[in-house]
């Protein structure tokens, strides 16, 4: 192996630089990008059964040692730099910034790279002065073989200004394989030496010594930097087909073990935070890095999936993740897709399109009815050439909601997908994980997606409504149905009671048993009081009341046309109440501060309840109808006996079936 | 005021093949529920394969007391004032086993939604009559879900008390007399898509083996016969049933819950029950003359032995009155530590009359100032006739299962055959006896 120096930054910067990538799964998507970059169509990621290593080999087109060691472990070395914005496939690069094999410094000791590349290597070199003795190894950066020198270099010198087009080889200039030098004997001013090496069929294996690059770092001894790479070249036998690159990060660091090997938190688990290590690995890989959409079978997020709006070439055929015998190809998943999602409505669906100042963006954001669950899942996930970057989050609206809104966003996810116009040299961060919010394309980008000021507004602001008016419409509808619901308790409530009196065969019971008996009229001025109807009412949460009968719910409600059918049919709409083996109807009247609270018409199976009583200020509705029944019923059942009234009152009023009766 | 009709005038007259009627079986209010997972309607599922089968018309079944998914009917403690139930100064919880009373609300909903015909009676059954209180709530329920619905009360209760049921319960017909659907078989597609845990048989060998072949296409595998006389006519029926039944299931499981008399027990019966498909059985109480027939026991063991059963490996264990009128703690301990060594566990049977039966008559002038569901054997209703105290009851449910434990982790064996044994009995029969009150509550 022989050293390779890589000069021209301080190694505590490097220090730095590695420290971008967080957590570990971020740092292995660097290798896919890379992977990306190098247009494979298929990647490996296999992890060692005791996770000691990760091995991340691809089918792309590889690296030559000069590639390695100029692009590759090059700081701000980035391919796009030096080979355009596309590679030879046609795909968008996703690096730029030439950092990426500092990506797994912190997370293994050593990084070994295999690789082969098919390619020439060419440089120039100007010299002002001759005689002139050109090293080498300084030139490529590592020493090549004497025997690949001989066979693959190629060197060509011209006079620059002068009348020698090109310096003969022997006679103005020497090649020493031995010394790797090349030799200007004669003074002829300045030159141009043009140098070329024949990669084919050459491969080579590199490791990077993190362990030892940041203890140099702690000691900043740049002299002593090339110590830490090293590099063996080879050309290729028959037979040895190896093509792309094969990347492994040896000896993960025991931090990391420790997390691939996390088991899954014990009991019911919803959030990906709580599943096994390797799940987790699984999960976030497969949500950053450039796949295809995974599928889905459910109804109702056909629509979506039919619009999902991935460019030509953005994805990897084919990325496979292997661990103890199993392997899974990963697909990015998506909450709407998920089989346990909750149910997505149309009308919480939110297209998003933007196409200004050269940022074009297509993508969704899906509120729902409830918290979404995987955690992971909430907030917007930004994708620049197939890459998530970062996490999904609310592009800072989440500081300027409060209270409800600001709840709303635990029930909002989404996926938008950069088209152009957000290059990563420009508008990411190192490590890709956010935006420097100053680009101007950002600044379109969040005043589509949540405005200006402090209100949210945009594509959010859109699902925030959505959200937020179904939750109304819910909340008021509850609202309504539960009130109708405890009102009809409070009637069976007082229908129980009687049953569970006349069952005990006490001299109360007996009482109004008999009372039960009779066919007398004791309305006198309620009768004749107008109705209080405490029907539905006509609108909830701004929507329309339909009634409706012998719905499977008590209600349902349909936001596109804005209109809510409500089971009419239902007990709780009822106001019949059953005293023993008598039918009556519960009557309510605005009887007005000087009626009665009630009165019992058993003659025309009615009982009034005067809900104008000045008593009904000190109760909630369905404690204002127990008391009213069981007052009327005692005082009549009693018939002029205080006592009794007053015992019968008490324990009607005392009597209850329990909330699961209702 | 509600009619009393007989179960042929009612077949007869108020039945029709256009009719569709909803069969109930109502839950349960007490303190205590021992044998719950062996709660069956069997003579619901009886009539309603009557009904089906002789009237063609629609029936339908809501059994409150069905177990659930897990094998576990639902229990909930009563709201409210009735929270507990204070009997002769003893407080007793209150629970109510099987689901809420809305469910037949629930009901009617589900079938109105789905666009079901709704039932043009309702018939309520009742299996005690002091659990009246239950059915009286049921009763007015279906009173408020369904108003033009007429209601039929069945059942022990109307059997036994119609005059008692009409006072108490809502309904418009009483039927006073059992209907005779023995040689019926249970309709068990009555549960629809979820079959009860196990399906109760009657010894009636032709029907049985039918009702066992339709169980086991359900994926039934547990019967539990419920008879009073498991040895009617020498044990025949009950070994015709096991002999054609016993092959069609690998796992078919037997279990002899009630009506075990080891009296009866002879050796071509205890054949039968030595078979490896009888998963338990549960021998009753057996005298001779005033005292416990000891020689019962000893001779039913011994002919199971013969037959190949082993015990006590076998789950065997035998009842023990408890609560019967007249009875003095000193004769229920020796009772029940004579069965505990006989069988090696013993079971409390709480005692309490059959309306109109003979003790019934006997104790009438008694029993008349206890009011009736206070006649539940679980808060004991001869308790102030013996001068036992309920809290004395109480205590020896807790020596049953403390006794109980120790015999079946074999914790007295180092003693067996000696003194020691008998020193030890006697002084747990003292010392479990002075325990103070425990708040723990008795596990029977």
């Amino acid at each position: 192996m022989i050293g390779v120096r890589l000069g021209g930054i301080d190694p505590s910067i490097l220090r730095e630089l590695s420290g971008v990538y967080k957590p570990f799964v971020k740092a292995l998507r660097e290798l896919v990008s890379n992977a990306f970059d190098a247009d494979a169509d298929r990647v490996h990621v296999a992890i060692a059964d005791d996770f000691s290593y990760v091995t991340v080999s691809d089918d792309g087109e590889g690296m030559t040692p000069f590639e390695f060691r100029n692009d590759f472990t090059r700081i701000g070395g980035g391919s796009r730099r030096w080979l355009g914005e596309t590679t030879h496939k046609g795909r968008l690069r996703i690096g730029s910034k030439g950092i990426g094999f500092l990506a797994l410094a912190r997370y293994c000791s050593r990084l070994e790279v295999e690789s082969t590349g098919s390619r020439m290597f060419q440089c120039a070199l100007d010299l002002r002065e001759t005689p002139v003795t050109v090293e080498l190894d300084e030139v490529f950066g590592f020493a090549v073989p004497e025997l690949l020198l001989g066979q693959r270099l190629r060197c060509r010198v011209n006079q620059i200004g002068g009348r020698i087009r090109t310096l003969s080889l022997g006679t103005l200039f020497k090649i020493d394989t031995t010394r790797r030098q090349v030799k200007i004997t004669r003074p002829i001013g300045a030159i141009r030496l043009q140098l070329s090496f024949d990669c084919k069929n050459l491969a080579f294996r590199a490791t990077l010594d993190f362990e030892r690059l940041l203890e140099l770092a702690d000691r900043a001894d740049l002299d002593k930097l090339d110590e830490f790479a090293s590099i063996e070249i080879w050309q290729q036998r028959k037979g040895e087909v190896f093509q792309g690159t094969r990347i492994t990060a040896c000896n993960l660091k025991s931090f990391v073990r420790r997390e691939l090997r996390t088991e899954r938190r014990k009991g019911h688990v919803r959030n990906i935070a709580s599943r096994d290590g390797l799940e987790r690995v699984i999960w976030y890989l497969s949500r950053c890095a450039p796949v295809c959409y995974a599928t889905t079978d459910r109804p109702d997020a056909k629509r979506l999936e039919e619009n999902l709006t991935v460019p030509h070439n953005s994805v990897l055929k084919e990325l496979r993740v292997s661990h103890g015998g199993t392997s899974t190809v990963l697909e990015r998943p998506l909450y709407p897709f998920e089989p346990d999602a909750l149910p997505l409505y149309d009308d919480m669906l939110i297209d998003v399109r933007i196409d200004e100042g050269g940022l074009k963006v297509a993508g969704f954001i899906a509120g729902y009815e409830s918290v979404i669950f995987p955690a992971e899942y909430r907030g917007v996930t930004v994708r620049v050439r197939g890459v998530a970057i970062g996490d999904p989050h609310f592009f800072g609206a989440e500081y300027l909601l409060t209270g409800a809104s600001k709840a709303a966003l635990s029930q909002i996810t989404g996926e938008i997908y950069v088209l152009s116009g957000l290059d990563a040299v420009d508008a990411l961060n190192p490590g890709r994980e956010s935006f420097y919010e100053e680009s101007e394309q950002y600044k379109i980008l969040r005043h589509y997606l949540i405005g200006e000021g402090e209100h949210v507004v945009g594509y959010l602001g859109q699902a925030i409504t959505a959200v937020l008016r179904r939750s109304q419409v819910r909340s008021s509808l509850k609202d309504v149905i539960g009130r109708a619901v405890l009102r009809r308790r409070a009637l069976d409530d007082v229908s129980a009671a009687v049953t569970d009196l006349i069952a005990s065969g006490e001299k109360i019971g007996t009482a109004i048993r008999k009372m039960l008996e009779s066919t007398s009229s004791n309305a006198n001025g309620l009768a004749h009081c107008s109705d209080l109807p405490l029907s539905p009412p006509l609108r909830v949460g701004g929507l329309k009341i339909v009634p409706a009968k012998h719905l499977s719910e008590p209600a349902e409600v349909d936001y596109q046309k804005g209109e809510i059918y409500l089971d009419i049919a239902r007990p709780e709409w009822e106001w019949t109440l059953v005293l023993f083996d008598r039918r009556v109807q519960v009557v309510n009247k605005r009887g007005g501060v000087n009626s009665p609270l009630g009165e019992l018409d058993l003659r025309n199976g009615r009982l009034l309840i005067n809900w104008e009583h000045p008593i009904r200020t000190q109760m909630d509705e369905r404690g204002f109808l127990r008391t009213a029944l069981s007052w009327v019923l005692a005082k009549e059942a009693a018939n002029g006996d205080a006592d009794q009234m007053m015992e019968l009152a008490l324990r009607l009023l005392s009597f209850r079936t329990g909330v699961v009766d209702a | 005021m509600p009619k009393t009709v007989t179960a042929r005038t009612l077949l007869n007259k108020r039945v029709s093949s256009s009719d569709c009627i909803l069969l109930v079986n109502p839950p349960v209010e007490e303190t205590r529920y021992a044998w719950l997972r062996w709660n069956q309607p069997l003579d619901l599922l009886k009539i309603g394969g009557y009904l089906k089968q002789h009237v063609g018309c629609d029936v339908e079944l809501l059994d409150f007391m069905k177990p659930d998914s897990r094998g576990q009917v639902v229990q909930q403690r009563l709201p409210g004032a009735r929270k507990d139930r204070i009997v002769g100064g003893e407080r007793y919880p209150m629970r109510r086993y099987g689901l809420p009373y809305s469910e037949l609300a629930t009901w009617v909903i589900k079938r109105k939604s789905a666009g079901a015909r709704l039932p043009t009676q309702v018939w309520i059954t009742s299996l005690c009559s002091y659990w009246f209180q239950s059915v009286a709530h049921v009763c007015r329920q279906a009173r408020q879900a369904l108003p033009d619905t007429q209601i039929v009360l069945i059942g022990n209760y109307a059997e036994l008390m119609p005059q008692h049921a009409a006072e108490i319960c809502p309904v418009d017909f009483i039927m006073t007399s059992a209907f005779n659907v023995h040689e019926t078989p249970a309709a068990l597609d009555l549960y629809q898509d979820v079959p009860p845990p196990f399906a109760a048989l009657r010894l009636e060998p032709t029907v049985a083996v039918t009702e066992v072949n339709a169980a086991i296409e359900k994926g039934i595998r547990d019967f539990a016969f419920f008879e009073e006389d498991i040895g009617i006519g020498g044990g025949e029926p009950l070994t015709e049933i096991v002999e054609m039944t016993v092959q069609l299931h690998l796992h078919v499981r037997f279990h002899v819950i009630c009506g075990l008399d080891p009296w009866k027990v002879t050796p071509q019966l205890a054949k039968t029950l030595a078979k490896k498909c009888f998963a338990n059985l549960h021998f009753e109480e057996a005298h001779d003359g005033e005292q416990l027939g000891i020689e019962a026991y000893r001779r039913a063991k011994a002919y199971l032995s013969e037959a190949g059963a082993k015990i006590p490996a076998r789950p065997v264990s035998g009842f023990v009155w408890i609560g019967r009128p007249e009875e003095n703690l000193d004769a229920i301990i020796s009772r029940s530590f004579k069965v505990l060594e006989l069988l090696g566990s013993f079971i409390f049977k709480p005692f309490t009359p059959t309306p109109g039966s003979a003790e019934h008559q006997r104790y009438a002038d008694y029993l008349r100032a206890i009011p009736h569901q206070d006649w539940s054997p679980h808060v004991f209703p001869f308790s102030e006739l013996n001068e036992i105290s309920r809290v004395e009851y109480n205590d020896l449910y807790r020596m049953a299962a403390f006794l109980n434990d120790r015999v079946r982790s074999e914790a007295f064996d180092f003693l067996k055959g000696t003194m020691g044994l008998e020193f030890l009995k006697e002084s747990l029969r003292r010392e479990v006896w002075k325990l103070e009150p425990s708040p723990l509550s008795v596990v029977d």
